[in-house]
């Protein structure tokens, strides 16, 4: 229980975007039309973004929007809306010594009413960005290269025996930042530190192979998980008991299971597993009522246990249940400080 | 059990070998299953198995025979065996930068949901594929008998010049598979190109069939073209004859081999973090 099993070091990570332009034919094309960008003299101003992060959450909101009023005349001066969890305004055109206030108005459906959620308030200064534009796509070549930025700049340290939640909406980032410390990629800058054995659970009968009998899978499938070999071998009747399957079917290929059995199988081998550092996405189950309930029960066994855990949930239940600390993701940073309250209220909002 | 410890500093540059041969000692479990998946899954569901591993030689040999009986004036009692060395060997080659092109690309849901060293796929290719080989060597040695060949110390050739292949081979393998995950068509050329070095390797010829050639160009394609010195090196385990072929060829096609592969590791280590990410 003492020291630190995880350890993020300001870790970053980048995608590559595929761009447009990739096919041969195109960049034939895109040669003979396009004029060089390069030269190009730029007056673009950089629209600056500004987080919609705390905000007050409207139930039902189908789309947000921000008004922007310039109170030397008195007037609105831009209407922008709120696409995904952030806002962009130009703020080069902004009159320098002028006056700006904002307020912030919602609807429920498409096409309806815009409401206030608030009288006006002071315009915050612009938020300051580096090389990066609003949408945190980074600009590297301008025609092929480009990244996206999945990971930005997240700094973490888990004890040894913790249990780590981590709640987000879709492409935030979790499961991305799990493959992470996972060793799956490699971070583009930070560093991720672990110690002890790590395994990571993203899906059920990872690895399988439909024309190998189930005993060949559960050996392969195991040494891909890094169980010892000797081990493994005295192993293998437990998982097959486990697991539930006939013996007729233990020795067929696979193909001839049912999907059922496949992830009990898939399940069966995962709970044999003795991690010292749990990577969950989600808490699995597989199969039948009988054995999703066991299968359940087996994984809150592993997550109780002494192991150093990250679940990665949009469960808020079963984050509360298990988890010392809750972190909110999102755009690939972490938004919280680890309580549970705050996480949830702005995973909802 | 299980799971692993993740060390990963970062990547190694001219250790590289090193840091492949350690993760090969310590996950060798993990590549005999993998060599042990891919022979079960190349006879699964097959009546004639092993069988075919050697038909598929057999066959082409046989064509190519008929071929050259016709076309060819040379007279080369051995010429069965001799096309049939010189199949095996390019199959060997052949699968091992056909399959290792295709395998981080292949194998993506793999490598997206578990960590171990994604050379290991390379590894294990071309492992498999030597043990492939042997198998289907075994073909060779009743011919062998059939010609009165005697075992002369001239085998001692073809585990040399097995190394030689798979050095070259998996060391192709290891930029291929890397560009493969980078750029889709990398199959297409590899696959093209090596259609193309089939015809040019002495696979169904002898070096004795193109004596013609003016000796300054057999020269220079004997420095040109490794894989002449090996199947050379490797009929002449079977046939007892000497090579034929000068030693600065022999150390230029293993100096060739080696750097390759030396390349190729350090290429494969730099950047298969990154092809990762276009999976």
């Amino acid at each position: 229980m003492r020291g630190t099993a995880i350890e993020l070091k300001d870790v970053g990570l980048d995608f590559p975007m595929v761009r447009g332009s990739q096919k041969l034919l195109d960049v034939l094309i895109g040669f003979f039309t396009r004029r060089s960008r390069s030269t190009e003299p730029s007056n673009a101003s950089p629209d600056l973004g500004a987080s919609v992060l705390g905000w007050p959450a409207v139930q039902n909101a189908d789309c947000y929007r921000v008004l922007i009023r310039n109170d030397d005349i008195g007037d609105v001066v831009d209407k922008i809306e709120v696409r995904g969890t952030r806002y962009s305004f130009d703020w080069n055109v902004r009159e320098e010594g002028a006056r700006y206030r904002y307020r912030i108005q919602f609807r429920v459906e498409p096409g309806g009413d815009w409401r206030d959620t608030g009288p006006y308030a002071e315009l915050p200064p612009p938020e300051k960005t580096d090389s990066k534009d609003a949408t945190g796509v980074e600009e590297v070549d301008d025609v092929r290269k480009r990244h996206f930025r999945a990971i930005d700049g997240i700094s973490l340290k888990i004890k040894r025996g913790e249990v780590i939640g981590i709640i987000g909406e879709n492409g935030s980032g979790k499961s991305t930042l799990l493959r992470l410390i996972g060793g799956v990629y490699a971070p583009d800058f930070g560093e991720v530190i672990t110690e002890g054995r790590v395994t990571m659970l993203i899906s059920l009968g990872a690895g399988f192979e439909s024309h190998l009998t189930g005993r060949d899978n559960v050996m392969i499938t195991g040494s891909i998980y890094g169980v010892e070999q000797k081990k493994l071998e005295r192993m293998v009747p437990d998982i097959i008991e486990y697991s539930g399957i006939n013996k007729e079917f233990v020795d067929q290929p696979l193909r001839t299971y049912s999907s059922g059995m496949r992830s009990r199988l898939g399940f069966s081998i995962i709970s044999h597993l003795e991690p010292e550092i749990l990577l969950l996405d989600e808490i699995m189950s597989a199969g039948d009522y009988d054995f999703r309930k066991k299968s359940e029960k087996r994984i809150l066994e592993m997550v109780e246990g002494d192991a150093t855990v990250v679940i990665v949930s949009h469960d808020v239940d079963v984050l509360k249940r298990l988890c010392g600390r809750v972190f909110a993701m999102r755009e690939g940073k972490l938004v919280t400080g680890g309580s549970f309250e705050e996480a949830v209220a702005v995973y909802r909002s | 059990m299980g799971g692993s410890v993740i060390q990963r500093g970062p990547p190694p540059f001219l250790s590289s070998p090193i840091v492949i041969a350690r993760n090969l000692r310590e996950h060798r479990h993990l590549v005999s299953h993998f060599i042990r998946r891919d022979f079960k899954l190349k006879y699964h569901g097959s009546i004639l198995g092993y069988g075919w591993t050697i038909i598929e030689p057999l066959v082409m040999t046989g064509v190519f025979y008929l071929l050259f009986a016709i076309l060819s004036t040379s007279v080369d009692p051995h010429r069965p065996m001799h096309i049939m060395i010189g199949f095996l060997t390019w199959y060997f080659f052949n699968g091992t930068i056909t399959k290792s092109t295709s395998s981080l690309v292949g194998k993506s849901g793999l490598i997206q949901i578990v960590y171990f060293p994604r050379e290991l796929f390379i590894i294990s290719i071309v492992s498999f594929e030597a043990l492939t080989l042997i198998l289907s060597l075994l073909i060779v040695i009743p011919m062998a008998n059939y010609y009165d060949l005697a075992i002369t110390w001239r085998v001692v050739y073809l585990p040399i010049s097995m190394i030689g292949i798979g050095l070259l081979g998996s060391g192709i393998g290891f930029f291929t598979s890397i560009l493969q995950a980078r750029i889709r068509d990398v199959e297409h050329i590899t696959g093209l190109v090596l259609k193309t070095a089939f015809f040019l390797s002495p696979a169904f010829w002898t070096m004795e069939n193109v004596q013609r050639v003016p000796a300054q160009y057999l020269d220079i394609y004997l420095y040109a073209n490794p894989m002449a010195v090996f199947m050379t090196m490797a009929r002449s385990a079977f046939n007892g004859h000497p090579l034929g072929i000068s030693e600065s060829h022999i150390a230029s096609a293993f100096l060739v081999s080696i750097v390759t592969f030396y390349l190729g590791s350090i290429f494969f280590m730099r950047n298969e973090r990154k092809a990762v990410k276009y999976l």
